[in-house]
C-alpha cells in the first residue's frame, strides 16, 4: 500500500510553511486546558453561551477540552515577552450536533503576533498572501467587520469563489486590549494580531471535500486520493 | 415597546428641525413617532433598552448632525464617557494614514471628536478604549484606508519539535520504499472512546464518555473501514490520556507475512525499537476487522529519537492538494496488477497509469504504484499497480467487472 499523509496534515504544513519564513514559532500545547485559558484570558465573559455544557466539554476536575486553539495564547504569553510570532495548530472540541459541516472534533491553526507596531495592515496582507499561496491563483478578497471577544477591531475575511459567491474563510483581528492586559502587558505600548483558521473549511474550498466527517473515517478511498 | 413623551416645542427651535424632520430622523433609527398636541409620542424598539428617556435620545441624535452643542443646555443628560485617543494611535493600530478630518467622520455616528479624545454616545456601551474607536473609524471609512504591508522576514523560530513530528510522518508514509513513496497511511481518529482513564462530565455520546487511553481503538476502526485492503498499514500521531496526557505514535499493520522488516525499519527511523504485538482475533472481530495478521505498536513521541535522513519533507507536503472525488456508498472494486518491465520503463508505466486514470476518470477513484521488486534470477522488475474503482449509482455487476478487467488487460499489455 502506498503511504499517504492525511490531507489535514498536508494543509497544516503548507500553512506553517507559509508563515515560517516570517519567524513564526509552532506551539503544540495541551488539548485539556483550564477555563481561565479557554475563556477568562480571552475576554470571554462568565455568562457567555460558549461556556455552557451544551457547547463545551467539561472534565470532572473543572478543566475543559479546548474549544479553540487560541486557548494556548495565555500559557505561551505567560512565559514570553514581545516580540513574538506564534502558530497554534491542533484539535479543538465543541459539544455540538454532528453533520456534514460540524463535528465535535475539528482542526484549527491560530496565529498570534505581539509586538509594538504590528497593525491591521500586516494582518490583512498576511491572510491574503496565505490564501493566494494556498489556492495558487489570483483571488478577490472581502473584509467585513466581525465580532470576537478577544480581538478589537475584529474582521472576517471572505474570498470570492469561481461562481461569484462570497465565502467566509476565517475570523481575525487585532488582539483586544483586555487580553493584552490579562497577559500583564500594557495595551498602550503593545499590540498585535490574531487569527483562527478552520482547517476543514479551507480543505473544503481547496479540494472540494464536502463532508467534514470524512477526515475522521480513515477511509482509504478518501485518504488514498491525497 | 414602551412609549416616552416629551414636549418638543422648547427643543426644536434650537435644532432648526421641524417636527416632521425629527419624526423622519427618528424613524430612520427604528423609532416610531406620533404627534399628540404638543407632545411627541415616541415608541422605543425593544432592542434599545439603553434609551432611558427622550433627553438621551435627542442628545445622541443631535450629535449625529453636529448639533450637540446647541441642545446641550436644553437637554439634561449625564456627561458622556470619554476615550483618550489620538489620530496617531488610530493609525498605529490600523496601519492607516487617516487625517484628523477623516477622523471627524465618526461624528456621523454620534461621537464628538476632540483633539486627543472622543466623547462616546450614551448608547454605545461597547466603546471604551482606543481599539474600539479604531474599529468605528474603519467601519465608517472602509477597509480601503488600511495600508496592507508584509511582515518582515525572520529566521529566529525554534520549531524542532514540530519539524520532528512532520518529518517523522513523511518517513512513515515512505517507510518501505522511499524512492517510490510506498509506506503507511496516516489517519486521524476520534479522541472519544468507550473506556479510558479520563472521563468527560458531559459527553455528546453516552457510549463514548472517555478520552482515549491509546491509539489502538481508532486504528482498528480504520483498518475495519477498509475491508477490501488485504495488506497495508496505518499510523496516527495524537494525544492519549492515561490519565496523564502523552503524545503517542501508533502503528497498525495487517496482512503482511513477516513483520520483522517493518520492525527493523521502524527502529531505524525512530531510534528505538517498537514492539509490534499481534491483536487477538476476538478483539479484531469485536472491532469489525476482517483482515488477517493484524499487529499494533505504540510509543510515546518523547521517547523517539528519530534518525531522520534530513531530507526536505516539504517536497512531499507542499504539492497542491488534488480535487476530491466523491466517494459512493457502493462497494469499491480493487484490482492489483503486476507488470514486468525493465527498470528504465518505470516512467512509461507511470504515464500509462495516468492515461488509464484520465480515460476512466468517472469510475477510477485511485490509481497508484504500490510495490516494486526484482524476482530472484530475473532481469525485469515487477511493478504492482493498485486500481480502485467505484460506481456512484449502483454496485458493480459481474459484467461490469469483466469489462473493467478486460480494459485493464488491454491497456497495460503494452507496458510489459
Amino acid at each position: 500500500m502506498r503511504g499517504h499523509l492525511h490531507p489535514l496534515t498536508q494543509l497544516a504544513d503548507q500553512i506553517i510553511g507559509y508563515f515560517e519564513p516570517f519567524g513564526f514559532e509552532v506551539c503544540l500545547g495541551d488539548e485539556v486546558v483550564t477555563t481561565e485559558e479557554n475563556f477568562d484570558s480571552l475576554n470571554i465573559p462568565v455568562n457567555h453561551p460558549a461556556r455552557r455544557e451544551m457547547d463545551t466539554f467539561y472534565l470532572s476536575d473543572g478543566k475543559v477540552l479546548r474549544t479553540h486553539t487560541s486557548a494556548l495564547y495565555f500559557s505561551e504569553m505567560r512565559r514570553r515577552q514581545p516580540p513574538v510570532r506564534l502558530l497554534f495548530p491542533g484539535r479543538a472540541f465543541r459539544n455540538e450536533a454532528t453533520d456534514a459541516t460540524h463535528n465535535t472534533v475539528f482542526h484549527q491553526i491560530d496565529g498570534l503576533v505581539v509586538d509594538e507596531r504590528t497593525n491591521l495592515g500586516h494582518l490583512i496582507e498576511s491572510l491574503e498572501g496565505l490564501f493566494q499561496a494556498l489556492l495558487g491563483e489570483k483571488l478577490d478578497f472581502r473584509i467585513r467587520t466581525g465580532h470576537f471577544p478577544f480581538t478589537e477591531p475584529s474582521i472576517e475575511l471572505d474570498i470570492k469563489l469561481p461562481g461569484g459567491k462570497w465565502l467566509e474563510m476565517l475570523g481575525a483581528g487585532m488582539v483586544s486590549p483586555n487580553v493584552i492586559r490579562y497577559w500583564g502587558l500594557d495595551p498602550r505600548k503593545i499590540q498585535g494580531y490574531a487569527f483562527g483558521i478552520g482547517l476543514e473549511r479551507v480543505l473544503a474550498v481547496i479540494s472540494g471535500v464536502n463532508d467534514i466527517r470524512l477526515n475522521f473515517t480513515g477511509d482509504y478511498l478518501y485518504l488514498g486520493q491525497y | 415597546m414602551r412609549p416616552i413623551y416629551r414636549n418638543f416645542k422648547e427643543l426644536l427651535p434650537e435644532m432648526s428641525w421641524s417636527p416632521a424632520m425629527l419624526a423622519e430622523k427618528l424613524s430612520l433609527i427604528g423609532f416610531e413617532t406620533e404627534a399628540e398636541g404638543e407632545h411627541l409620542n415616541v415608541t422605543v424598539p425593544t432592542n434599545r433598552p439603553d434609551c432611558r428617556d427622550f433627553n438621551y435620545l435627542v442628545f445622541d441624535l443631535a450629535a449625529c448632525y453636529g448639533l450637540s452643542s446647541k441642545v446641550r443646555d436644553v437637554v439634561k443628560v449625564e456627561p458622556r464617557r470619554t476615550v483618550n485617543v489620538s489620530t496617531d494611535e488610530i493609525n498605529k493600530l490600523l496601519g492607516s494614514a487617516v487625517s484628523t478630518e477623516d477622523y471627524r467622520s465618526l461624528e456621523r455616528l454620534g461621537f464628538i471628536v476632540g483633539e486627543d479624545s472622543v466623547a462616546v454616545p450614551h448608547f454605545r456601551h461597547d466603546v471604551s478604549e482606543a481599539a474600539d474607536v479604531a474599529e468605528e473609524v474603519v467601519r465608517v471609512l472602509g477597509y480601503g484606508i488600511v495600508r496592507k504591508k508584509q511582515l518582515d522576514k525572520r529566521t529566529n523560530h525554534d520549531n524542532d519539535r514540530y519539524h520532528r513530528i512532520i518529518s517523522l510522518k513523511v518517513e512513515l508514509a515512505t517507510l518501505f520504499k522511499r524512492e517510490l513513496q510506498l509506506g503507511l497511511t496516516e489517519t486521524i481518529t476520534s479522541t472519544f472512546t468507550e473506556d479510558g482513564a479520563l472521563r468527560l462530565n458531559n459527553p455528546s455520546n453516552q457510549t463514548e464518555p472517555f478520552l482515549r487511553p491509546s491509539l489502538l481503538g481508532g486504528l482498528l476502526q480504520t483498518v475495519a473501514r477498509n475491508p477490501y485492503l488485504k495488506t497495508g498499514g496505518f499510523f496516527e500521531v495524537g494525544d492519549v490520556y492515561q490519565p496523564q496526557r502523552k503524545t503517542a505514535l501508533g502503528v497498525c499493520l495487517f496482512g503482511l507475512k513477516d513483520y520483522r522488516e517493518a520492525e527493523d525499519l521502524l527502529k531505524d527511523k525512530l531510534g528505538r525499537s517498537v514492539k509490534l504485538e499481534p491483536i487477538a482475533a476476538d478483539v479484531c472481530l469485536a472491532n469489525g476487522v476482517r483482515q488477517a495478521k493484524v499487529v499494533f505498536g505504540e510509543v510515546e513521541l518523547d521517547e523517539i529519537r528519530p534518525t531522520l535522513a534530513g531530507r526536505e519533507w516539504r517536497l512531499f507536503t507542499s504539492r497542491p492538494l488534488p480535487k476530491f472525488k466523491p466517494i459512493s456508498k457502493f462497494p469499491p472494486l480493487l484490482r492489483d496488477i503486476t507488470v514486468a518491465a525493465e527498470p528504465t520503463r518505470l516512467e512509461a508505466i507511470l504515464k500509462q497509469m495516468a492515461d488509464f486514470q484520465n480515460r476512466h476518470e468517472k469510475e477510477l477513484l485511485i490509481a497508484e504504484l504500490i510495490d516494486c521488486y526484482t524476482p530472484q534470477g530475473g532481469t525485469k522488475n515487477r511493478y504492482t499497480l493498485r486500481l480502485i474503482f467505484q460506481n456512484y449509482r449502483r454496485s458493480f455487476t459481474s459484467d461490469d467487472i469483466e469489462m473493467i478487467e478486460r480494459r485493464i488487460g488491454q491497456h497495460f499489455a503494452e507496458a510489459a
